[in-house]
């Protein structure tokens, strides 16, 4: 103790021969008006080595990688940076410092090839008159994915570029330009739009990158992953770090406990009663061709929870949203709710006969940012709280508050932008929306993407029991772990069409995800 | 209870909130210091209303399509040939004025309904598309006045009574009119599925989509309401100043957007209805208080800016909830900086 409180009055800049190389953080606060974000946080990341900060949604880390990118200055704490001292909230110093970052939505222009893209962070190459060398400026790209392993055409748009690749040109530009020191890397939730076949290349580049001298920080909520790739993980709860170790010595389960605290843990799913055998069917789905589905037959039925596994092009993602009138062009087929057949590609016409979908991309799709909480979960059930005198404010705000609680929301945040929200609180938010409107059938995509584990838990406990109320539940995920813990059955797909139906008893990761590879055969 | 009673109270009636009215309060203060015998009259206050109540009309049309995220750029143009358009059936083709009012705010309609198809129909974005029909209806403007002011008879006498009759104490009907778009505006806006669903159109169109919502019927609609609100506006002008003359509609463009931004940045952060008559009563206060003191003829063009500009930074300060320590990390002097952290070293 004696020796950080004489290592705090050292100026700016100045070279400390004791300290180890990488980041060092000591004694990090910061608070908001509402919540202290961060409660005197010490985070060591060792140069060349992966570290995985991990925790609950609102736990604090969002709020750390920004105080390390300079977004916000912290009420107290220092750091350094291999042994040079970093001004904390100073977006300046950390970028010449060498602190570099690459956020989950990865900040490319998708319109402009890789050449374009690293430009403009690494500068463009100019010949004579100052003009832009494409030819140099194509060959400078070209040599600097190669030296990270990546075979990409740099003048081709990144919109046609696979998921992982364009994450690497974010990584490749974000690490090459470093000038001095070996700095570090933060990566914000990298795989989170990763189908798990990419998941490895992308964690063969942070390993070379790491293999290159760097310190890596890798924001995950995926454990399997973290303890996959990492040496070292950081959990956090409340703005606190609440355990600091190897990955040798941690587990998913233990870091799942940590995360979670005691109490919140039973992921594995409650037992479910069979489906009974005379339980109506409620949504029928026949032949149905999309842009990717090549004639697709699904039945569900009342009570049941069918899951849709698959790589990325495989259907997967498509198929709710077909369902629910939200994506046209189904070239064929037909998809009835209680023997009536629905008009392809209306969503209207979906919700009148009884289907909701929760969209997979919650920012895009799912949420009205400027809205509150409550505009955001009534905003598909107006036209039934709307009395003679328009939509009554008390109305409105009984059925926010009914339905934020029937997920496990606090409905005191009803008034609040919704933006405030975590991650997971919106969700639920959105999900609610959709169970106010009372369906028949619930259709959802990617239910639990970028969401920590409580409010996961909260979300499955909800689907099931609206199921056993008699919801049909069509649920696509590209997490086995959304599919292991609340299906009755899970549909595998591939290339369009169906190779696999695993019941519940049958149900394992791994038979989930041969069968979705194919290439080990059934 | 009480606790949370008071918070209420104090972020409802906080600068964030309600900032304009404090601007607007301090604003007549001042003016009522400077020119003490002209200023804090009822005549002002007269001038004021009756003189901004176009504006405010024109302010308040604009609010709709913007809620659903759609610039009507047309709509000082679209005004304008409104106003000559009347001046033109009631001088030229001697109409009588029930039938010359009533084709012209069909007109109105008109224009709005071309706007719409425009920017919805053949999906031109709203800012460029508005942009090239405000052009055309200047060219019509022309054609119709012969590019000359339409004065005659028929635009005094009774036609001319319409918008300069005292309803009370020497207030217009254009004011109560502009209070009437305003209380239906706010109406539609905020008790309405209509109203809430132009707002999510406005903040997520894909949202508004997959979400049941008729975002294409709704965008189309706002901006019809856009088109009629600016003929009736041309309509009141004519009869305010007694004439039909080109050129009269486009300086209201950039009033009515300034009230429009500036109430936006008010009363729970939207475009929203008070938030607008406020602003335009704010921006109006100024441009008369400037006029009394005798201030050179750049003032009132001056104040607007400033007022929108201020009002615009503040917000936006407002919102990044960090500035103030995004500023202490900048400015604090390196000495206070260690001084600082060493208290912090000792408590560690």
């Amino acid at each position: 103790m004696a020796e950080a409180t004489e290592s705090y009055s050292a100026k700016s800049g100045q070279e400390r021969p004791g300290e180890p190389d990488g980041l060092r953080l000591r004694g990090v606060s910061k608070a908001f008006p509402s919540v202290k974000a961060l409660d005197g946080v010490d985070l060591d990341v060792a140069a060349g080595s992966v570290h995985a900060l991990v925790g609950h949604n609102g736990c604090g880390k969002s709020t750390l990688v920004k105080v390390l990118a300079g977004f916000h200055g912290p009420d107290a704490g220092e750091g350094t940076i291999d042994g040079q001292e970093l001004l904390l909230g100073s977006a300046a110093d950390a970028e010449q410092a060498g602190l570099r970052f690459v956020h989950q939505e990865l900040g490319l222009v998708p319109e402009l090839g890789a050449v374009d893209n690293v430009g403009f962070v690494l500068g463009h190459e100019k010949g004579r008159s100052g003009a832009i060398s494409w030819r140099r400026q194509a060959r400078k790209t070209e040599e600097l994915l190669a030296r990270f392993g990546i075979d990409l055409d740099p003048m081709t748009p990144l919109a046609e570029a696979t998921p992982v690749e364009r994450t690497a040109v974010a990584i490749v530009r974000a690490v090459a330009g470093w000038s001095k020191g070996r700095g570090l890397l933060v990566l914000d939730e990298p795989t989170a739009a990763l189908p798990a076949r990419e998941v490895d290349e992308l964690f063969r580049l942070i390993r070379d990158v790491a293999g290159s001298g760097t310190a890596v920080l890798l924001i995950s909520h995926r454990l399997d992953e973290v303890m996959q790739v990492c040496d070292h993980v950081t959990v956090m709860r409340s703005g606190r770090v609440i355990w600091d170790g190897s990955t040798k010595e941690s587990s998913v389960r233990d870091l799942a406990r940590l995360i979670a605290g005691a109490e919140n843990l039973e992921l594995e799913a409650v037992e479910r009663p069979p489906i009974p055998a005379d339980a109506p069917e409620v949504l029928r789905i026949e032949n149905l061709h999309g842009e990717f589905l090549r004639g697709v037959d699904i039945t569900v039925r009342r009570g049941e929870i069918v899951g849709v596994a698959g790589l990325l092009g495989s259907g997967r993602e498509e198929l709710p949203y077909i369902v629910a009138g939200a994506k046209g062009a189904a070239a064929g087929g037909s998809v009835s709710v209680e023997g009536t057949p629905l008009v392809a590609g209306s969503v209207i016409e979906a919700m009148s006969k009884g289907v909701a979908l929760v969209p997979a991309d919650r920012a895009r799709e799912g949420v009205f940012a400027p809205f509150t909480v409550r505009e955001n979960v009534t905003i598909a059930n107006l036209p039934r709280l709307r009395g003679s005198l328009g939509v009554a404010p008390s109305a409105d705000r009984d059925s926010a508050h009914r339905w934020l609680e029937s997920v496990h929301a606090d409905p005191g945040v009803a008034e609040r932008p919704i933006t405030t929200l975590s991650g997971g609180n919106q969700q639920k938010a959105v999900i609610a929306r959709w169970l106010s409107v009372d369906p028949k059938v619930l259709t959802l995509s990617e239910p639990t993407a970028g969401i920590d584990i409580g409010a996961r838990t909260t979300i499955y406990e909800e689907l099931q029991a609206r199921a056993d109320e008699g919801l049909a539940v069509l649920m696509s995920s590209s997490d086995a772990e959304d599919l292991l813990a609340v299906c009755d059955r899970v549909i595998v797909l591939r290339a369009g069409e169906i190779v696999a139906e695993i019941e519940r008893s049958q149900l394992t990761k791994k038979g989930i995800v041969i069968a979705m590879e194919g290439e080990h055969g059934e | 209870m009480n606790n949370a009673t008071n918070a209420r109270w104090k972020s409802a009636l906080g600068f964030r909130n309600i900032g304009v009215i404090y601007v607007w309060l301090v604003i007549i203060l001042i003016f009522s210091l400077w020119a003490p015998d002209t200023f804090p009259t009822w005549a002002t206050v007269q001038s004021v209303l009756n003189q901004n109540a176009i504006a405010g009309l024109m302010a308040l049309a604009l609010i709709v399509p913007l809620s659903a995220q759609i610039f009507d750029l047309s709509i000082g143009n679209a005004m304008g040939l409104c106003n000559v358009i009347v001046a033109w059936l009631l001088v030229d083709q001697g109409m009588p004025i029930g039938l010359a009012i009533g084709l012209t705010l069909l007109a109105g309609i008109l224009i709005g309904l071309f706007n719409a198809t425009i920017v919805v129909g053949a999906r031109i974005d709203s800012f460029i598309g508005t942009l090239a029909t405000g052009a055309l209806m200047a060219a019509v403007t022309a054609i119709v006045c012969n590019e000359q002011t339409i004065v005659g008879p028929a635009l005094g006498g009774d036609f001319s009574k319409l918008a300069t009759t005292s309803v009370v104490h020497g207030i217009a009907v254009p004011v109560f009119l502009m209070l009437l778009v305003a209380i239906v505006v706010w109406y539609l806006l905020n008790y309405t599925v209509t109203g809430r669903r132009i707002y999510a159109t406005g903040f997520n169109q894909d949202g508004a989509r997959l979400t049941g919502i008729r975002t294409k019927r709704l965008r189309y609609v706002s901006l019809v309401v856009s088109g009629t609100v600016a003929g009736i506006a041309g309509v009141l002008l004519a009869s305010q100043v007694s004439s039909g003359s080109p050129g009269i509609g486009p300086p209201y463009l950039l009033d009515a957007f300034a009230a429009a931004f500036l109430g936006a940045t008010q009363f729970g952060g939207r475009f929203n209805a008070w938030g607008t008559v406020v602003a335009v009563l704010l921006l109006g206060t100024g441009k008369t208080g400037l006029v009394l003191v005798e201030a050179p003829a750049w003032a009132p063009s001056m104040f607007s800016g400033v007022v929108l500009l201020l009002a615009l930074i503040l917000t936006n300060v407002e919102q990044s909830r960090d500035a103030r320590s995004w500023l202490l990390a900048r400015v604090r002097p390196p000495a206070e900086k260690e001084q600082e952290e060493e208290r912090v070293g000792v408590k560690a």
